[in-house]
């Protein structure tokens, strides 16, 4: 009976699991802490940073692939505005890394991170800022504190990742794409011009679906632009997104269709077709003679899906999106 | 009752019989890695933990194949003792380098007898960025960041959450009361809305 109970003990304190922390995520904690303008603050974001490095470097040498840099936990302007310790795993979503001291018995999820995270995993770091301790993971928070006994084994984060990769559809998410977070194929559209050469100024054949907005001109800050090459037989065209927020939950959507730098015009006949989810086509154009681009603008509510159908000859692509 | 010896290299034999980068292997080492951490040699030197590191990375590659060296073999040693040489290793070249430096440090002083530490404990100034991000916030060249606002909220600006979350943070509650506003639609209209402006000013600004 005793030895089934330590057994169990035994167990449970095992499942953390323990890692150095190293001096160079030490140096670049402390560097990061320098920058604080508050000593509750410069604290915060040493532990962030530990945190979030320690994870890093834990589901790397596993080999999960991770972008650091794209982070928002290492944009000073957003450690400064936030209280953030995200890892950004691409193609899956950011990963929230929260630490916690060795004298605490539970850790506070900020409103800052309640939103827009694939999991969270819980930190514990000594006074030394030598150990760390990875208490377990969890996919989602539904309280503002989490302690150990909410959580699975770290290594369970693996199975979650694992399923996110795999289940989602070959959709694009544009919500993702104001988050910086761009699935792969969709370059930067400066990028697409300088490597295809094309002229930016454009003889369109197109329409727009914009419904008036109340006040006299709206402005958004942000404004993406993303491009994809389409080959057909024998053309490729580029597929350009323009996204811009324009009100709290509604974006306008600016679809474009460039030859590439061989071409002047595109291939006679391109057919370029929007669809609703109910398969509803609602815009469409086609290239003529001496088109040079296809643009077709419309604005749609986060959460919206649409599907862009371009056609040539006996040749389609279709693109899923949700907004 | 099985020895920690003999319940490792049961594990090791499942780890490996899963491929690189799968979910089963990454578990079987997570659970080796929880198993041993705390039977490694220790020892209390600055650079300790970078060599414990680079020590867990060489363990992942080369347990099951030989990525970088000779893989690990069951017959020869306890996986305890392999990383256990391989750690000490690690330890003794930090510890020529460590020594390289500090001989170098001590040559450089000696020659233009300038205090090193002294140029160390200069502390910089609280560094501006908070002032830029303030000064920007509250410019709003062109208005935008007061246009984006809370729907149903008209008064609830971007440029008004950012100000009030600057350092010192107004605490969410506060402005949850102040509001009426639930905290998670805050943060969430924060988080979508509010913090991409200020990713993208992060961007602009060269900070990154």
């Amino acid at each position: 009976m005793a030895d089934r109970k330590d057994t169990c003990k035994l167990n449970f304190m095992q499942s953390a699991l323990l890692l150095p922390i190293s001096l160079t995520i030490r140096t670049t904690a402390q560097q990061f802490a320098s920058e604080q303008p508050t000593l509750e603050k410069a604290e915060q974001v040493r532990l962030n940073t530990i945190a979030v490095s320690v994870v890093n470097d834990y589901l790397q040498m596993l080999g999960v692939k991770t972008n650091l840099a794209n982070s928002d936990s290492q944009n000073p302007v957003l450690r400064l505005c936030a209280n953030v310790a995200d890892l950004d795993i691409p193609k899956i979503g950011r990963l929230e890394c929260r630490p916690m001291k060795t004298s605490e018995d539970f850790c506070v999820i900020p409103p800052d991170v309640w939103h827009s995270r694939i999991g969270y995993v819980m930190v514990q770091i000594n006074q030394d800022y030598t150990e760390a301790k990875l208490l377990g993971f969890t996919p989602t928070v539904h309280q503002e504190t989490l302690s150990e006994s909410d959580l699975q084994p770290i290594e369970e984060i693996f199975t979650h990742l694992h399923y996110l990769k795999n289940t989602t559809t070959p959709q694009t998410n544009l919500s993702r794409w104001f988050d910086h977070l761009f699935d792969v194929g969709w370059e930067a559209y400066q990028t697409l011009i300088n490597s295809h050469h094309v002229t930016p100024a454009f003889n369109f054949r197109g329409a727009a679906l914009a419904e008036p907005i109340k006040s006299n001109e709206w402005r958004s800050i942000i404004e993406i632009r993303r491009g994809k090459l389409i080959t057909f037989s024998h053309h490729t065209v580029i597929l350009v997104i323009n996204l811009k927020a324009i009100l709290e939950d509604r974006v306008e959507i600016n679809v474009q269709v460039h030859p590439t730098e061989f071409e002047l015009y595109l291939p006679l006949g391109l057919q370029v077709m929007i669809c609703d989810h109910a398969d509803h086509l609602f815009m469409e154009a086609q290239a003529r003679q001496t088109d040079n681009g296809i643009q077709l603008i419309f604005t749609g509510e986060i959460g919206e899906y649409f599907k862009i159908r371009l056609a040539l000859g006996h040749h389609s692509f279709i693109e899923h999106f949700v907004i | 009752m099985e020895t920690l010896r003999d319940q490792l290299n049961e594990i090791i034999a499942e780890a490996c019989r899963h491929p690189i980068g799968s979910v089963a292997r990454q578990k079987y080492l997570t659970q080796i890695i929880r198993l041993i951490a705390n039977e490694l040699w220790k020892e209390n030197t600055l650079y300790y933990e970078d060599a414990l590191q680079q020590t867990w990375i060489y363990f992942c590659n080369n347990i099951c194949e030989s990525k970088t060296c000779k893989a690990y073999d069951p017959e020869q040693a306890s996986v305890i003792t392999w990383l256990n040489a391989y750690l000490k290793r690690r330890l003794q070249d930090f510890r020529l380098e460590n020594q390289k430096q500090q001989t170098q440090i001590k040559q450089i002083s000696e020659i233009d007898g300038s205090n090193l530490v002294e140029q160390q404990s200069a502390k910089p100034d609280i560094p501006p960025m908070l002032d830029e991000i303030k000064k920007w916030v509250e410019t709003d060249e062109n208005n935008h960041l007061s246009q984006i606002t809370l729907k149903n909220h008209p008064n609830i600006t971007c440029q008004m959450l950012i100000l009030r979350r600057l350092p010192p943070e107004t605490p969410w509650k506060t402005l949850s009361c102040e509001w009426g506003v639930s905290t998670s639609t805050l943060s969430s209209f924060y988080q979508r809305r509010c913090l991409p402006c200020l990713r993208e000013f992060g961007r602009s600004q060269g900070y990154l």
